[in-house]
This record gives C-alpha cells, sequence and structure tokens, in this order.
C-alpha cells in the first residue's frame, strides 16, 4: 500500500538541458525513453524490439506508481510557462 | 491571476446514484504511457464500435500539441483521475482529452472556441481492478473542455468532430450530451468538407451545460 499522497508536489525533471527555445521535438521523444520507466532510448528500443515493453506496463501498480504522486491537478489552463513544460514532456 | 472556474472534482457513477473522487490534470507523458499499456487495451478489445480504438496518446500528447506550435495555436491535453474512495490516494487514469484552444469557432468563425480534438474515456472493463464502478465520464470530458473555453476567455464555445469510427452511438452520445450538430450546409474554416458530424456549443449552451456541473466542482467530503 503506498503511502505518499496522490497529490504531492512534481518532482523535479530528471535532467534540465536547455533547447535554445526551438520547437524540442528530440526533447520530447527522447523524454518518452526516460521519464516514466526510466530507461535511455537504447533500453526502450530493444525493449521495443524484443516485444517486452508491454509486459513492463502489465507489471504497473497503481498503488505504487510514481507517475501519479507526481501528478497535480490542473488549475486552470497552464500558464506560459507551464505550457512551456507541457511541450518538452516535463510537466 | 482572475478566478478560474475549477474543473470538477468528482464524478457519477454510470447509475447516477454515487459519486467518486476524481481530479483534472495536465497530462504528463507518463499518463499517455500508462493508459497507452492500461487502458488502451480494453478500448482496442471493446466489441462495440468506438472512436478511439487503436488511438495512440503517447503520439497523440506529445506530437499534436507540438504541431499546433507551428500554428501558433496552444494544445494540451488533460488527464482525469479517478481516487480510491477508501483511502484517498490510489488513483487510476480514467479519461483523457485533447484542446486546441482558441480555435476559430465553427459556426462563427469571426469567433474563437476550445476545439475538442480527441476524447477518450475509460471503458468499465480498464476500471474492474479499481472500486469497480462503471463512471459516466464522458460528459466530464466536455465539461473539462467548456471549462477551458469559459477560463480562456471565449465564453464555453466548444466545437468537434464526431469520428465515423464511433457510429451512430457517438452521434447519440454528443446529442444526449446537449451539444448541436452544426447543419451540413455551414462550411468549416478549414480546407475540408462538412460531413455532418461536427457537433458545438454557443456561449447559450455552454453556460447551462457548465452549471449543471456545478456541484461537482466542489471539493470531496466524501
Amino acid at each position: 500500500m503506498a503511502q505518499e499522497p496522490a497529490r504531492a508536489p512534481a518532482r523535479e525533471p530528471a535532467h534540465t538541458k536547455e533547447s535554445g527555445g526551438k520547437v524540442p521535438v528530440g526533447l520530447v521523444l527522447s523524454e518518452l525513453a526516460t521519464l516514466f520507466i526510466g530507461k535511455n532510448e537504447q533500453e526502450l528500443s530493444r525493449m521495443v524490439y524484443e516485444g517486452t515493453l508491454a509486459q513492463h506496463f502489465e507489471r504497473i501498480d497503481f498503488d505504487s506508481h510514481p507517475i501519479l504522486y507526481s501528478t497535480k491537478p490542473a488549475e486552470g489552463p497552464p500558464t506560459d510557462e507551464e505550457f512551456e513544460h507541457f511541450l518538452r514532456g516535463r510537466n | 491571476m482572475a478566478s478560474m472556474l475549477p474543473f470538477v472534482q468528482s464524478a457519477s457513477t454510470k447509475d447516477g446514484r454515487e459519486r467518486v473522487p476524481v481530479f483534472v490534470s495536465l497530462m504528463q507523458v507518463g499518463h499517455a504511457l500508462v493508459w497507452h499499456g492500461v487502458v488502451q487495451p480494453h478500448i482496442d478489445a471493446a466489441a462495440e464500435p468506438r472512436a478511439d480504438k487503436g488511438w495512440d496518446w503517447r503520439i497523440l500528447r506529445t506530437m499534436f500539441p507540438l504541431a499546433e506550435v507551428l500554428r501558433r495555436r496552444r494544445c494540451y491535453g488533460y488527464s482525469v483521475f479517478a481516487l480510491d474512495r477508501h483511502n484517498m490516494v490510489s488513483a487510476a487514469p480514467v479519461g483523457m482529452v485533447l484542446l486546441i484552444e482558441r480555435y476559430p469557432y465553427l459556426a462563427n468563425p469571426s469567433q474563437d472556441s476550445t476545439f475538442v480534438w480527441f476524447l477518450s474515456a475509460a471503458p468499465a472493463e480498464a476500471l474492474k481492478s479499481f472500486d469497480g464502478i462503471p463512471l459516466s465520464l464522458g460528459g466530464v470530458l466536455l465539461d473539462i473542455a467548456i471549462t477551458t473555453s469559459i477560463n480562456t476567455g471565449t465564453e464555453g464555445r466548444i466545437a468537434l468532430h464526431c469520428a465515423p469510427a464511433g457510429g451512430p452511438r457517438l452521434l447519440k452520445f454528443y446529442e444526449k450530451n446537449g451539444l448541436a450538430r452544426l447543419p451540413e450546409a455551414i462550411a468549416l474554416p478549414a480546407p475540408w468538407e462538412n460531413d455532418g458530424r461536427y457537433f458545438h456549443a454557443d456561449s447559450t449552451i455552454a453556460a447551462r451545460l457548465s452549471a449543471a456541473y456545478n456541484p461537482y466542482r466542489e471539493p470531496w467530503k466524501g
């Protein structure tokens, strides 16, 4: 059973590399590989190739999944800063 | 910051007898990944026609907002989570919606609206391991769009396209939820045809629909 509240403040992003203000397509893609399952892109590619990614998802336990602990309720439309973080996959 | 109309904090069960605490969050990449891994398989396996079969929220969440940046419009998603009423800690994703701010209002392109680009509610099968209660979520997701429209200064106006893959059932759903059908004769402010499956809410309709959800905006009290 999880002990942390579901609405705890968001965690700090794993890294803070800036994109120079350009549309961060590559950065967003890389976040796909790292944000959720803690795998780098090579590991993620291997999991896709081996067909083991789906097995990973089957093991998700909602009671303990950190994504839910880093989720906070929205109080309105995102500010410009929040929207930029959203685009980068870092909200 | 001006005061915002809050999102709902509870949702009705399908039978209307009970409420379940929910919260609305700006969609994270992780939410899309969880949805794709845990909820989407139930959608894809559904026996009935569903417009969201085969959708990939990982792509919708990351790529589509970037595409709208090129059009100088803000596009973002919200995730809806249901909280376990017994411990108020466990949460499960129960709805996803992708919106475009300040999109030309289909019924009157001189005005802006919120366009509901993608909307998906978890089927009952996906909720069986979580409190086991089917929730009434479609209206909640539409309310998120109306609330966003109100909070971004477009007076609750929304519009959407009812995907043909949803069949007659989806058309009935939007009609049942109080949206008006855009007449097929009205040309769209876009380079494609009006197929007669567009729906909208003007500010009057939106005010009525939004008011119906006001009781659900109150903080959950158990």
